[in-house]
């Protein structure tokens, strides 16, 4: 069953990534598998190439050498938004609500293959109007789950902070992506709201089946919510392996320690 | 009593017809030429500063179709803004993918090529002596205009039927870049005016939208320059300057980043007080008075953005979400 094998083949698969800027080595052929329906963290120090290695496989930066698989295709070298249509979806550590634009817009963008994107059709509404009366129905179900219904309507702009997260994840889920990497999802982001993000997150993988990598400074959050844990240090991948065993590997705590603080207390 | 002498402002010319037909056709092509830079500055967030450049290969490729090739001037019109096109892929391909900044001055570079070109090529454009020759066309629908016109009891009048198209042309193309900016293909532009790599992560193609929209920008120009090049049937470099395109910038922010109904109210009031301020009768050199006039429009620009910053129909809320 084409169903089985797929399951058991890695969804995303990081194979030897490099890259250089300037002839400072920020990722230094970097591997790891991101296993279906998976939460997987990738973790590191300051500087260790997590954001870096996150623009590589998003397709932001162009990495020197090694590869990127989705399911088993080469995706390395292609642009952003070829990679995002391909279910690759990314969030950024600063949110990026477009702030003048309704919170309902922020949504209807996200939306895939809407033909009045194209600037042929865009002037013939007939064309174009079923795609985007679907698209809407979507997007309010969607604000509905993350609680941001009432705000439809209003800028994204004058959203708070940890209601502009909600707003970028649900965005994303629009594209109906196969993997959703985020970045730093609870930096900045209090106790109450973290606890929220992580619930969706939590559901997301359980109801939608989605994979999830994410990169997280917050070693409880990591401890508590991924199956899988890659460590990064200095460009490369220390180990990766379950929460409990990686916690307790010696070159993971020297990876913190070196950059002056414990696993347990880094954040 | 039409003198008020204190203010050194004769006020007869609001009443003549002519003064309103001159302020009316000029508007006309102002804003046909601002609705692109509305298009690429207010809508989409990148600074298209190459717009007299747009309109020069426009009007250019226009007239010398027609006097050099003997192309009909029907065709020529058509020819000229799949030239004005091209002229804008040129620029975008290899500009668009630069930082902003670095777009703005590709832009404004290749503005002042072309009209060194126009200035130097003698043989194609007729140098600063101008390219003139290729009205004929127009010159014979104006007349059919005005027997139409006669036909519903109005007097021809100079320039009335140029007037009457540019307005039917202004509004028609302000219709369809509103119905396009607010089509899911404008959400697109919108989005990349707000964060461009956003776009990108959600599947957008934005060096493509981008390179749409400076298209229709440049294809905007070069129907102002015929515009232009029928109003004063000649085409010389010297109406190509930059700082047409800094006058279409004062019409956006005048009207308000963004809004479509601006661009028509701004150019109008723009080209109204340029005119009028000719009138001005002072005590002065004609050469002080002409510096003056600029100075005017420079101090009313300058209340607007401490009184209104948002123009006169943008959205103050839109500021402060920006500034946040």
């Amino acid at each position: 069953m084409p169903a089985e094998t797929s399951s058991r083949r890695p969804l995303l698969s990081v194979r030897g990534v490099t890259k250089r800027f300037a002839g400072v080595v920020a990722v230094d052929g970097a591997s790891f598998d991101v296993a279906p329906h998976s939460i997987t963290a990738l973790i590191g120090p300051n500087g260790a190439g997590k954001s870096t290695l996150f623009n590589v496989v998003t397709g932001f930066t162009r990495g020197d050498a090694g590869d990127v698989l989705l399911d088993g295709e080469p995706i390395s070298g292609r642009s952003p938004h070829v990679i995002a249509r391909r279910g690759l979806v990314r969030t950024f550590q600063l949110t990026k609500a477009l702030a003048v634009m309704t919170v309902l817009d922020n949504m209807l963008l996200a939306a895939p293959g809407n033909p009045g994107e194209r600037l042929g059709l865009a002037l013939l509404r007939p064309v174009w109007r079923r795609a985007e009366r679907a698209a809407r129905e979507r997007a309010l179900e969607l604000l509905d789950v993350f609680g941001l219904s009432a705000r439809a309507g209003d800028y994204a702009g004058t959203l708070s902070g940890g209601q502009r997260k909600l707003l970028e994840l649900a965005r994303a889920l629009m594209l109906e992506p196969r993997i959703l990497l985020l970045d730093e999802p609870l930096a900045g982001v209090n106790r109450t709201l973290a606890r929220s993000l992580l619930e969706h997150i939590e559901a997301l993988r359980a109801q939608r089946g989605l994979t999830i990598l994410l990169v997280e400074h917050d070693m409880d959050v990591v401890m508590r919510h991924s199956d899988t844990v890659v460590v990064m240090a200095e460009g490369r991948v220390l180990t990766s392996g379950r929460p409990a065993d990686v916690q307790r590997d010696p070159r993971v705590v020297e990876a913190y320690l070196g950059a002056g603080a414990s696993p347990e207390g880094a954040r | 009593m039409t003198e008020l002498g204190l203010l050194g402002v004769t006020i007869e010319f609001l009443w003549n017809v002519d003064f309103w037909i001159n302020v009316g056709v000029l508007a006309t092509t102002y804003g046909v030429f601002a609705l692109g830079i509305q298009l690429n500055v207010g809508t989409t967030g990148i600074f298209n500063f190459g717009q007299a450049g747009f309109m020069a290969v426009g009007s250019y490729g226009m007239g010398i179709l027609v006097v050099k090739a003997d192309v009909s001037f029907w065709l020529a019109l058509v020819l000229g803004v799949l030239i004005a096109i091209a002229a804008a892929l040129l620029v975008g391909l290899p500009s668009l993918r630069l930082r902003s900044d670095y777009f703005a001055i590709s832009t404004l570079a290749f503005s002042e090529i072309v009209r060194y070109v126009a200035d130097n090529w003698d043989g194609l454009t007729g140098g600063n002596l101008g390219l003139f020759g290729y009205t004929d066309s127009w010159t014979a629908a104006s007349a059919r205009i005005d027997e139409l016109l006669e036909r519903i009891g109005v007097a021809p009048r100079f320039l009335l039927p140029l007037l009457l198209v540019n307005l039917a042309i202004l509004l028609a193309a302000a219709l369809v870049v509103l119905l396009l900016v607010r089509s899911p293909w404008g959400r697109v532009l919108r989005a990349i005016r707000e964060d461009e790599d956003a776009a990108r992560s959600l599947g957008k193609n934005t060096f493509a939208y981008k390179l749409q929209s400076l298209s229709l920008a440049s294809s905007l120009a070069a129907v102002s320059g015929y515009m232009l090049a029928i109003n004063i049937s000649i085409l010389s470099p010297a109406n190509f300057e930059p700082v047409l395109t800094a006058y279409g910038y004062v019409i956006v922010i005048l009207g308000g980043l963004g809004s479509y109904a601006g661009v028509v109210v701004g150019s109008a009031l723009l080209i109204f007080v340029l005119e009028a301020t000719r009138y001005l009768e002072l005590p002065l050199s004609d050469a002080r008075i002409a510096s003056l006039r600029f100075m005017i429009v420079g101090a009313v620009l300058m209340a607007l953005v401490v009184f209104r910053p948002q123009g006169l129909f943008g959205r103050r809320e839109e500021l402060t979400l920006r500034a946040r």
